[in-house]
Parts: structure tokens; C-alpha cells; sequence
């Protein structure tokens, strides 16, 4: 068997990322499995299966390196520790029995030794393995086929035994990644300057505590006091009691004792990984390690996606970057990381840049799921669906590749979520204007697992002729509980014509085609449609704005009658509370919980500032409020985007998240638009201040 | 979020209520003035008919749908669908020295011996692929390596120059933490875009390895020295003026040229 690397986690190019190599000695040909089994263990499941490493996987690369020794397990040292076993300078061999390893490592179990150490050719042995399986590397990771403790640590590297877990690992890779520095604590009074590393401070003084920003007022400075120096033990709590609630890893006061002093030096909590390797980063910590990795993870909020995941009836988030996405679950006020996937989800779906996301309850079961559609980034088309993957993350349950049986994937498909057959299950309508000799129309209809065609259209729909130009919005309008499709078109023929096409759940029929005019609205090309109930009586309305072709813009408001429209209401130049302009921007929304379809409203194009706005529908006209500028801490830009949700859990579909390369935030709109939440870079909720 | 959106020009109104409505372009009509009139498409009327033919093309179309009444349950194939097929590369001439080398994309990574003060070049690779430019530093070792005044590379070194052993499992007091053990050598990492070294430009580089204090900083640095912009924070540990071959040893010099010719 010959020596192999395989990667493990792929997230991009190795001078884009930080670059892990993991390599193995005295594992033979028989012990790979043994050793993969422990690389599994301790980094993908232990480090990167964990808070930190687990959110930001995406800044790293592992490479897997299976050396194959012609012995199996390593060679052995026996010291004399002459009853000393903190002090080697006392210590004798007293035996050292060899074996034939790829790396000539040498285990002694002896602490002061660092519990083994490298043979006469164990550097260029490794630096050769390296050289050759590994393009570049910042961090290298060296197991041992020894099954008793140990593990060695510094400059980048750790060698451990497979007697070590992942704890340890994490911590030693807060040092290597962070420049973390060690809180353990030992007698001895620190007397050196004010310390570079960001977790160790000599400064009592709250108001130029380099950490402060994560101190609670009411926290008092310093927190944990060593009254009794000498002793090798790291301060608790120990000014005044604990509040309730307090935790010792997350709650950051003054804690005396760090880097192997106990008194005269400050770490930030009681417990952080960089002490107790169990619990997870402190803030301070944790916020260096994101600082420092957030150049290399590649992540922004620019891509985001809401749907309810868990079917708790809170919609959730999905934020994909580049090949990786994140989830996000609300629990209606903040949001919080369940799940991380880099390059793949079971099944397998390989995320990509150019992946576009459709989300629904594509299955019934109360949960959206995913439905992921790419065009760009390979050989040919794929679209996937992901599931509930029973564990808070996504997988794979269904993919087709180029083609399913009826339809041809090309890289002008649009699709559109919609229950065309009423069973409860989200299918997909698609139109491809551009990629063919003529446009088609397929109908996609959902199985819980899985799609099929049931209906396609070539060229033409009943009472429809299909043309690139061709604009599709989905709404019941017939109220049968079956989605239809609208269709619009402004800029291929000599008017503009809308037709509403009803679903019989396998084929669509013409109800109504307006050319021209809409009862009481000259159709024009830039026309734009939003479809929803806007008078709660189950049939999907219509709403049309116009910013373009008038002197004034309009918008107006279409009550379905099951097979046509009558106009309701139509605001030239002003809506109650809002002057409409060219650039208003509009999303549908519920925002009252009433069961009517209203709409929020944007325009940072037109004013001398940015305003964002609610149109409550009362059935038969709109009213209107807005806010200016600002929404709470969130200074509205050009930049924003906007996803319509219902994060809160509550009645209707009143919440949006806004997001820009490096800002999220949750608005509510009621009682009146709010700021709920801002994050900056990452979404992590801080017990006291944040990371900016 | 602490900056004020810049505003747009001073006469940009701010929104009213009951203000009249605003007129976008005067020399458009109001919906309702006139009759619409309809466009010419390429010179000719064009509307669609109330009942559009059927397509009877061949050419560039799709394969002819056939509905199916049971279509058949879409199955998971055991073991999960074979990777996703990335497109294939670009035909690419044969490479043709250092030329060719230089001018794909790529970056040279150097291993440097830091010893006694001293920096030495004991390896070198190319590495395919993009570079990130200089990452954030971070308090502790940086380097950064100069051709004359211009920086072409700089970058952060965590954790150098110790070994520590793992804290002893059983808790036994004198071995909790770490065992440390300073090494009287240690390697760096010198990463360099290929297009910025030749092996012409080896002894004008400089390469100076920094020890500094302090809290990161919250942006990348300038294109200025490290040195100049930490001043009286930041000490020098090793220069290494100028990488000659003939001082290295034979292996490093086969590296280097492999990575740079």
C-alpha cells in the first residue's frame, strides 16, 4: 500500500486559507483504518465538530496524510525520572526500544519530555512527508500509533497519541491559529510588563481594561483575587457572589491568576478553553480567533435565505457562502448557529458560489426544505432537494443532474415555489425564455422526495404565447387552494398582456388574459406585479406599481374575482402615509397577523435619505408608515437587502431580515418598525457587549 | 454602523405627508391622458393571438414530453450521487521555464531558519493557486520581506519557538499545564507571490522578522514598512539581507530554483 493524502475538508485554495496537515506514524498498512478512525475523531468531529472551529470550518483546510510504517506502533523511551517528573534535567534513559516508522517518533510518557520526542531523522522524515503531500501548511498535526497519553505542542505543530482528545487539540490550536496564550496557573507572581497576548492583562483598571467591552458594569474589577499567592491556584468568583445565571466561561469580569502565574496577572472568566480546554473560547477569546479568521472564512451576509427548518413555526436562517452555508435558528428574538456545512451535505449536494436557493415545505411535514439549483460552476446543470437532516442540519434526498425525465436543465431556468396541485407539498413551476428556439413552461410537481413533470409547455400556453420576455408571479387567484401562474409580458409584442392561468393540479388553463389594460391601469412595460390576498378572502390579489412610464408613479390594487380582477383601489403620485417615487421597491408581507397581504416598501434612491416603510392592507386601501435613515442602530444604505419573514414566530409574516456584506439585522414592524438585533461580521449573541 | 449615510445632493427633498405627488419626468403623460398607443416591434404590429399555434419547429428544442400517469419515485442511489463534475480545465500549452512559471498563478513559499538571530532560507516551494494578501496581524512574531522599499510580502507567525507538552491527565499538581521548552531554532513560513521574486531579485530581497506588543489592530497595514507604522512597539528579531545561493545549502538551492525557474 502506498503513501496517499486525501482531504478531508475542502474549503478553497491553500493560499486563501490555513492549511492543516495531518500525518501519521507508526500506523502500517493493517492500522489505516485505525488512523483514519482517529483523525476523524479528533478534528472532524472533535476540534471542527465545536463551537469555534465548527462556525468557522470554512477558513481551513485538512489534508489527511496516510504514511504506511513498516511497524506498527512507535518506538519506546524509558526515563529514570528519579522521582522528579516536572524536572527532566535529573532524568536517564534507561531503555529505548526502536521500531521501523515513517517518522521515527519516539513515545515516553514522561511530561517533562513532552511526553515523547523525534529521532535521529524524525525532522527531515517529516519535512519530506510534507514537502511531498502537502502543498502548504500553517498547522501540522502528527498522531502516533501509542495507545497511552501524551501530546507535544509548539510552533505549529502537535503531536499527540492516540490516548489524546480533541479538548486538548482546541486549545493548543487557540495558540497556533490565535496566538492565544495559556491560563493555567502555577506559584509565582507576574512582575513583567503589561502582556501582548489578548486574553492576559496586568491591569486592574476598568476603563482601560483591554477587555472591557465585555465586562458587565455591574461585574466588579478585578472579580476573582488571589489573597493567597503561592499556592498554584487560579481565582474564582470571589469578589461579592455570582450573579444568577452566571457562567464561568462566558461571563467575563478580572480573574486573577494566567500564564503559569497565580497572582499579579488577569485572565478574562474562570474557565476558558485556553484553561480548562473543556469549555468552549470566552468572548475574548472567541472574538480574537473570528477577527483574525474572518478574512480567511470567506463569510458575509450577503447571501441569505429565511425558511423555518425546524417547523417551529420561526422562520430561520440559511446563509450560503461560497461553498459552504450556515443555519441559523431563531428562537424569536435572536439567532444562534445549529449547523455548518463546508464543500458538501450528505447525499452528497457540493455547494458552490452560483448555487441559487428555493425555499419551501417541499414534503409537508412543516419544515422547509431546500431546493438548490446550479447552472454556472460545473459540467452541466444539477438541481438538489435538501432535508431536515433529523440533527438540526440539511441533506441530500433527491438530485437530478442535467435533465429529469420532461425537462432539460439550462442556465436561463427560473423556478418559482409554488403548490400548484394543493397536496400541501411547495412544487416548482420553471420557464426558460432564452436557452432554447422557443420558451417552455414545466410543471414540477413534488413528491415529498423527490420532483417529476407532470405538464410541460413548448412555445405556447393555452391562450398564451410564450416570449423570452415573459415575467411569471405564482398566487391562488382562484381560491381552490391550488397555486397559478401569472404571467406578464411588457416588451415583446406591441402591448403588454397578463395572463392568469389556472392550475387544475396537472395542467394550466387560460382564466383571463388582459391586453393592454387592467380594468382601470393602462398596462406599460415596467409594471411590476405582486400577488397575495390582500383582502384576507383566500383569493390572491393583484398589486401593480409603476415608477417608470409615468410622470407620477402608481400603484394599484386588483381584487381577484376567481377568474379576473376588478380594480380597487389605484394611489397616483401618494399612498396614505408614503410618497410613492420611481425607485420604491416592494415585498409582500402580512404585517398585522390579519390575514390580509400588505406590503413593506423601500426607496434609497429618491430622497435626500433612506426610507423603509409598512403598507397595511385593510381590504380595500393602504395605509402607511415609515421610518427614515435609521431603523434603531441600523443606518439604512444603498447597500441593504431585505428577506421577508417571520422570525418572531407570531401571527402573519411581519419581520424582515437586512443584511449587507458585513451588517444582519432583525427588524420588526410591530408595533412599529424596531431593530431587534444588529450583528457585524458574525452572528454570535455576547451575555455583555459585542465584537465592534 | 456608526457612520451617517452620505447624503445625496442638498436640493434631494426628504418625504411628506400630504405633500402633493412627486413629478418624476414632466414630459410624461398621467395614466389616463391619451389612448395608448401601440409600439411597432421591428417596424410591424405585433399582438398575440388569442389561441397561438402549436410550435412545429425541430430545431434547438427540448425532447418531446411524455406525460407519464405513475412517473416512477425519484431513489437515492445507495451510497449517496457521485460528485458533482467540475467543468474541465482550459488546454494549456506546455510549460516552458520560468516564464510559464511566473506567469501562472501561483506563490512561492518559503521555509526560513530562524537561529541565533539569524534567518536563513532552508527550503522553497511553488504552490498553485491565489494568495490572500497580508492578513491581520496579531500580538507576537510577524515578518515581512522587501525589494528595495517596496513590501511584497508580510504576514503573521502565531507560535514559534516553543514546545509544550500537554497537562498531565491525572491532574498531578506539579504537572498541570504545559511543560515548556524553548528551542534554540525554529521555522517560518515566508509566503511570496511568484510574480513578485525571480531568481535575479533573490539577493535584493530582504527578509526581517518582528516581535511586537500590543493589540491587533483593527485594519491590514499600509503598504509602509511594519517597522514605521509600530513604531516603539515593535523590535527586530533576524534580518536576512539578501538570499544568495551560494550560501545555501544544496537541497534549499534545488528548492528554490524548482519553485522560482
Amino acid at each position: 500500500m502506498p503513501d496517499s493524502v486525501t482531504q478531508i475538508l475542502k474549503s478553497g485554495p491553500p493560499g486563501l486559507k490555513k492549511n492543516i496537515a495531518v500525518l501519521g506514524d507508526g500506523f502500517a498498512a493493517g492500522d489505516q483504518t485505525t488512523y483514519n478512525n482517529k483523525v476523524k475523531e479528533l478534528l472532524l468531529d472533535g476540534v471542527f465538530g465545536h463551537d469555534y472551529f465548527y462556525e468557522d470550518a470554512q477558513a481551513f483546510n485538512i489534508f489527511r496524510v496516510n504514511l504506511i510504517s513498516n511497524d506498527s506502533g512507535v518506538s519506546q523511551r524509558v526515563y529514570d525520572e528519579h522521582g522528579t517528573p516536572s524536572d527532566a534535567s535529573d532524568d536517564t534513559i534507561v531503555s529505548t526500544t526502536l521500531k521501523d516508522t515513517a517518522l521515527g517518533y519516539i513515545f515516553s510518557g514522561s511530561w517533562a519530555h513532552c511526553w515523547l520526542e523525534g529521532g535521529a531523522n524524525t525532522g527531515t522524515l517529516v519535512q519530506n512527508a510534507l514537502n511531498t503531500w502537502v502543498p502548504d501548511y500553517d498547522l501540522v498535526l502528527i498522531i502516533l500509533n501509542e495507545p497511552g497519553f501524551g501530546g507535544c505542542g509548539g510552533g505549529g505543530f502537535q503531536i499527540v497519541t492516540l490516548g489524546s482528545d480533541w479538548t486538548v487539540m482546541a486549545h493548543e490550536f487557540g495558540h497556533g491559529t490565535g496566538g492565544l496564550a495559556d491560563e493555567y496557573c502555577q506559584p509565582g507572581t507576574y512582575t513583567g510588563p503589561e502582556p501582548g497576548a489578548v486574553d492576559l492583562t496586568k491591569n486592574t483598571n476598568r476603563a482601560t481594561l483591554k477587555w472591557k467591552r465585555f465586562v458587565n458594569p455591574a461585574t466588579p474589577i478585578p472579580t476573582g483575587v488571589n489573597a493567597t499567592p503561592g499556592t498554584g491556584l487560579c481565582t474564582g468568583y470571589n469578589q461579592g457572589t455570582p450573579p444568577a445565571g452566571w457562567s464561568n466561561d462566558q461571563d467575563v469580569g478580572l480573574f486573577e491568576g494566567a500564564s503559569y502565574r497565580d497572582s499579579g496577572i488577569y485572565r478574562p472568566v474562570v474557565n476558558c478553553r485556553m484553561r480548562g480546554n473543556w469549555p468552549p473560547y470566552c468572548p475574548v477569546c472567541y472574538t480574537e480567533l473570528k477577527t483574525l479568521m474572518h478574512p480567511v472564512s470567506g463569510h458575509s451576509f450577503l447571501k441569505c435565505y429565511a425558511g423555518d427548518f425546524n417547523g417551529d413555526g420561526k422562520d430561520d436562517l440559511l446563509v450560503h457562502n461560497g461553498n459552504s452555508i450556515m443555519l441559523f435558528r431563531s428562537n424569536g428574538s435572536q439567532l444562534d448557529l445549529v449547523f455548518s456545512a463546508v464543500e458538501r451535505v450528505p447525499g452528497s449536494w457540493q455547494f458552490q458560489p452560483g448555487d441559487r436557493f428555493f425555499i419551501g415545505d417541499f414534503n409537508h411535514d412543516g419544515k422547509d426544505e431546500v431546493v438548490v439549483y446550479n447552472s454556472t460552476n460545473w459540467v452541466m446543470e444539477y438541481l438538489g432537494l435538501l432535508a431536515d437532516d433529523g440533527n438540526n442540519g440539511l441533506k441530500l434526498i433527491a438530485r437530478y443532474d442535467d435533465a429529469m425525465p420532461g425537462w432539460q436543465f439550462q442556465s436561463n431556468d427560473q423556478y418559482y415555489v409554488a403548490d400548484f396541485d394543493g397536496d400541501g407539498k411547495k412544487d416548482l413551476y420553471v420557464f426558460n425564455g432564452n436557452n432554447w428556439a422557443i420558451p417552455y413552461v414545466g410543471m414540477l410537481r413534488s413528491s415529498g422526495a423527490g420532483f417529476n413533470v407532470v405538464h410541460r409547455y413548448d412555445a405556447n400556453m393555452p391562450g398564451w404565447q410564450m416570449r423570452p420576455g415573459d415575467r411569471h408571479v405564482v398566487g391562488d387567484f382562484s381560491g381552490e387552494g391550488r397555486e397559478d401562474l401569472w404571467v406578464f409580458n411588457g416588451s415583446n409584442w406591441s402591448v403588454p398582456y397578463l395572463g392568469m392561468l389556472r392550475s387544475n393540479g396537472t395542467s394550466l388553463s387560460m382564466a383571463r388574459r388582459y391586453d393592454n389594460k387592467l380594468p382601470g391601469w393602462q398596462m406599460r412595460a415596467n409594471d411590476r406585479h405582486y400577488v397575495g390576498d390582500f383582502d384576507g378572502d383566500g383569493k390572491a390579489d393583484l398589486y401593480v406599481f409603476n415608477g417608470d412610464d409615468w410622470s407620477i408613479a402608481y400603484l394599484g390594487m386588483f381584487r381577484s374575482l376567481g377568474s379576473g380582477l376588478c380594480l380597487v383601489e389605484r394611489y397616483d403620485g401618494n399612498a396614505p402615509g408614503w410618497q410613492m417615487r420611481r425607485h420604491d421597491r416592494h415585498w409582500l408581507a402580512d404585517i398585522n397577523g390579519d390575514g390580509r397581504r400588505d406590503l413593506f416598501v423601500y426607496n434609497h434612491q429618491d430622497w435626500a435619505t433612506e426610507y423603509l416603510g409598512t403598507m397595511v392592507s385593510n381590504g380595500s386601501g393602504l395605509s402607511a408608515a415609515w421610518r427614515a435613515d435609521w431603523v434603531g442602530e441600523w443606518n439604512l444604505g444603498k447597500v441593504d437587502r431585505f428577506e421577508v419573514c417571520n422570525y418572531e414566530g407570531v401571527a402573519g409574516e411581519r419581520d424582515l431580515f437586512v443584511h449587507n456584506q458585513d451588517w444582519f439585522g432583525m427588524i420588526r414592524a410591530t408595533p412599529a418598525l424596531s431593530l431587534q438585533r444588529i450583528y457585524y461580521r458574525w452572528i454570535h449573541n455576547y451575555r455583555y457587549g459585542r465584537n465592534w | 454602523m456608526a457612520s451617517k449615510t452620505p447624503k445625496r445632493k442638498q436640493s434631494a427633498q426628504r418625504m411628506k405627508n400630504g405633500a402633493p405627488p412627486v413629478v418624476e419626468d414632466a414630459k410624461l403623460r398621467r395614466m389616463g391622458e391619451g389612448e395608448p398607443e401601440p409600439v411597432r416591434i421591428a417596424g410591424r404590429m405585433s399582438l398575440m393571438a388569442e389561441e397561438p399555434k402549436r410550435d412545429e419547429g425541430t430545431r434547438n428544442r427540448m425532447a418531446p414530453f411524455r406525460h407519464v400517469k405513475s412517473p416512477a419515485e425519484t431513489r437515492m442511489p445507495k451510497g449517496g450521487y457521485p460528485d458533482q463534475e467540475p467543468p474541465k480545465p482550459p488546454r494549456r500549452k506546455k510549460p516552458a521555464g520560468r516564464a510559464s512559471k511566473q506567469a501562472k498563478e501561483g506563490y512561492v513559499r518559503l521555509r526560513v531558519l530562524v537561529q541565533d538571530g539569524e534567518l536563513s532560507v532552508v527550503g522553497a516551494k511553488f504552490v498553485e493557486g491565489p494568495l490572500a494578501p497580508m492578513e491581520t496581524l496579531h500580538p507576537g512574531l510577524a515578518y515581512e520581506m522587501t525589494l528595495g522599499a517596496r513590501r511584497i510580502a508580510a504576514g503573521a507567525i502565531a507560535d514559534a519557538g516553543v514546545w509544550r507538552s500537554y497537562p498531565d491527565p491525572l491532574g498531578r499538581v506539579e504537572m498541570q499545564g504545559h511543560h515548556i521548552t524553548e528551542v534554540p531554532s525554529y521555522e517560518i513560513a515566508v509566503r511570496v507571490p511568484a510574480q513578485e521574486l525571480s531568481m535575479s531579485a533573490l539577493p535584493k530581497a530582504r527578509i526581517t522578522l518582528y516581535r511586537w506588543r500590543g493589540a491587533a489592530p483593527a485594519a491590514p497595514f499600509a503598504g509602509r514598512s511594519l517597522k514605521a507604522q509600530l513604531k516603539g512597539r515593535v523590535e527586530t528579531v533576524a534580518t536576512l539581507k539578501g538570499i544568495r545561493l551560494s550560501r545555501l545549502s544544496k537541497h534549499a538551492q534545488a528548492e528554490l530554483r524548482g519553485a522560482l525557474e
